[in-house]
């Protein structure tokens, strides 16, 4: 099937980023120039993930956040009177599944932490399967939800977009489109739902940012991703936003064939970290999951972050105590993903 | 949640709705964002619709002018794609012409025609990715329709955008319209409505999504005999007007089932007022947002929406989804 159209996503050279955008696809390649080296070096250093068990959608999640984010040494000073977008997970919401979605209270809870620091706070997202973003929003509640806290919502679908370098290369992307929210942002935090996946084994803080990619550009599903893909691309998005940060809603998660048809698990917890990877690394071991069987999480380890156990601060609870294996799809290529053979589900 | 007692008729909503139309056909998804070409297109089929003359000749020039020379448009005008937009643009230049037929082709300039079957060439000169038959999708994957972007598979709303296109430029029987249909009613679910394009996927049967279902049954109007799949997808929407619904997805969701009572002898008339009042009342109080109220705009017109103007089409019973 041949076509006299060059393929838009990876052909065309990044025009005239704004510049917001020329910093952050500057800040990108001066990474990726200095290559394996500033990667390493970055990924030396310890990363805190906070850890707090006992947690519901009624209890106190501001304090939480506050006190978790704090606990990882995120310094509020850093973000007054700048950008925070807070990025939720809402891929396809469905009434019959709240467990697939970002609860709404957890969002509400994150806009007051931010609020709080004097931040300017936005909430954006652009749904991978929805294409009708205000349904999205209405079978989320997350509609009613921000207008109960007068915010407002980006959606990253159909925003102007704008060319950013591939900092990541791990695929053949020369560069994403991102919406201008993403580029404007000053600091991106990813707020997804702590579940399973059935193509990559679990899916978290890292896997949703494919959220900030704009649909208007890559589709419904983001198919181009998955063509060049997945974890590579999960990879090269990370590599390739600013400043993020991750608050994890793990109160009442899902299990089983994951991220969308899966079924709910309780376990009471939020997650809180400054390092994606670290972030996701230990969530998948409160799933009873190998990190480094994540394909996503073993290629960013060691250059977006740690996964080591060695490597990562543990505040609040101990991740231990509260593993929790996660019902997994008996399938091949999922059949590796814990050391015991067992909690699967067909 | 919105008050269901609008300040202004319905009627007053659609007086105020059209002159705002009128005044700016140039849009994009929300206020303050670049012109887009799927807005642009709606715009001018709600002025087509409204009889809104230079307002759909300012949009109709708008997409021409972002028609490159393969024939196809950018859904940002004057990007380099993707081009799923391209559809709806050529509805938008048909229907025009067939409510001014001497001022849709008096240009050499500006000539319709040529816009729409350039269109259409570049809409059949290229196709989804197929991919290798396995046991992880339920659908036929082989079958051919429309890709959101060149070089991936073939999903379900870019498809049934560029059949309702080639059934509204007269290209109803062209194969790859054939294998469309075909490829829609594949991936239709087994108790109706249907995902944005999987059906199955490891074993599990996916969830109904509003939209795709209803572009689905909007492609099929006056295709007959109705494929039984898609006779299920009509009773999905019916089940579902009763729950709230966003402006798009409404929009298509009558158009749908204006479409599945279209011959029916008792004609009685659906109640959409309600959810046409909710949506209404709802982007009153989130934004005002023109590509959303130009959808509700033309949803408005029921019958007379240009989206259903479209030839009667039989198919075979082979065709038919009836095995």
């Amino acid at each position: 099937m041949s076509d006299p159209h060059p393929n838009n996503e990876t052909a065309a050279s990044p025009s005239q980023p704004d510049r917001r955008g020329f910093l952050v696809a500057t800040a990108a390649t001066a990474a990726t120039a200095a290559g394996a080296g500033y990667l390493v070096h970055r990924s030396q250093r310890k990363s805190s993930v906070f850890i707090a068990r006992h947690q519901s959608y009624t209890g106190e999640l501001v304090r939480t956040i506050r006190d978790g984010l704090l606990a990882c040494e995120f310094d509020p000073g850093t973000i007054r009177g700048k950008r925070v977008l807070l990025k939720p997970n809402l891929v396809e919401p469905s009434r019959l599944s709240p467990q697939m979605t970002t609860h709404p209270i957890v969002i509400q809870a994150a806009v007051e932490v931010f609020r709080g620091w004097d931040a300017d706070v936005t909430v954006g997202e652009g749904p991978g399967h929805v294409r009708d973003t205000e349904q999205a929003l209405m079978e989320s509640g997350v509609m009613e939800a921000l207008q109960e806290v007068r915010m407002s919502f980006e959606d990253l679908n159909y925003q102007e977009i704008r060319p950013v370098a591939n900092a990541g290369k791990a695929c053949d992307l020369k560069q994403f489109y991102f919406p201008r929210a993403v580029i404007e942002a000053d600091l991106v935090v990813s707020m997804p739902k702590m579940k399973t996946h059935h193509w990559m084994g679990m899916t978290g803080a890292m896997k949703n940012l494919y959220g900030v990619i704009p649909g208007i550009k890559y589709g419904w599903p983001k198919n181009v991703l998955h063509f060049n893909g997945i974890p590579q691309t999960v990879y090269d998005i990370n590599a390739s936003v600013g400043r993020r940060i991750a608050i994890v809603d793990g109160i009442d998660c899902m299990e089983g064939d994951g991220p969308i048809l899966g079924t709910p698990k309780n376990m009471g917890l939020i997650l809180v970290g400054t390092n994606l990877t670290a972030v996701d690394a230990t969530m998948a071991r409160l799933m009873d999951i190998l990190p480094d069987r994540i394909p996503y999480l073993a290629l960013a380890a060691n250059r977006l972050g740690p996964i080591d156990e060695n490597r990562i601060v543990q505040r609040g609870e101990q991740w231990q105590p509260l593993v929790d294996p996660f019902l997994i799809l008996d399938r091949k290529h999922l059949r590796k993903l814990r050391a015991t053979n067992s909690h699967f589900v067909t | 949640m919105p008050n269901q007692d609008m300040d202004v008729t319905l009627a007053d909503w659609i007086d105020q709705q059209q002159k705002r139309l009128n005044a700016q056909p140039i849009i994009g998804y929300a206020r303050g964002e670049p012109a887009a070409a799927e807005p642009v297109a709606f715009a001018a089929i709600s002025a087509s619709a409204y009889g809104l003359k230079e307002a759909a000749i300012e949009a109709c020039r708008c997409l021409i002018q972002a028609q490159n020379r393969h024939g196809a448009v950018s859904v940002n005008l004057h990007d380099q794609g993707p081009f799923w937009a391209t559809s709806l643009a050529a509805i938008a230049w048909r229907t025009f012409e067939q409510k001014w037929p001497d001022a849709a082709n008096e240009s050499a300039k500006w000539r319709y025609r040529d816009a729409y079957r350039r269109a259409i060439d570049f809409l059949t000169g290229f196709g989804g990715e197929k991919i290798e038959p396995n046991d992880t999708f339920g659908h036929d994957s082989q079958l051919v329709g429309w890709p959101w972007v060149q070089g991936t598979h073939s999903w379900l709303e870019p498809t049934a955008m560029a059949l309702l296109a080639m059934r509204h430029c007269g290209y109803a029987d062209h194969p790859r319209a054939i294998e469309a249909a075909e490829l829609l009613i594949d991936r239709q679910l087994p108790d109706g409505g249907a995902n944005y394009g999987n059906t199955f996927v490891l074993g599990q049967e996916l969830r109904p999504h509003l939209l795709p279902s209803a572009m689905c049954v909007v492609a099929f109007h006056r295709v007959t005999p109705r494929p039984e799949p898609i006779k299920a997808t009509i009773r999905y929407l019916q089940n579902e007007l009763n729950r709230p619904m966003a402006a798009i997805s409404l929009s298509w969701v009558m158009h749908a089932l204006v479409s599945a009572a279209w011959d029916e002898e008792d004609r009685s008339e659906i109640e959409f007022e309600w959810p046409l009042r909710s949506a209404i009342n709802r982007l009153r109080l989130i934004e005002e947002n023109p590509h959303r109220q130009n959808l509700l705009l033309l949803a408005a017109k029921t019958r007379e929406s240009p989206l259903l103007n479209v030839e009667p089409h039989r198919i075979a019973p082979a065709e038919s989804g009836v095995h």
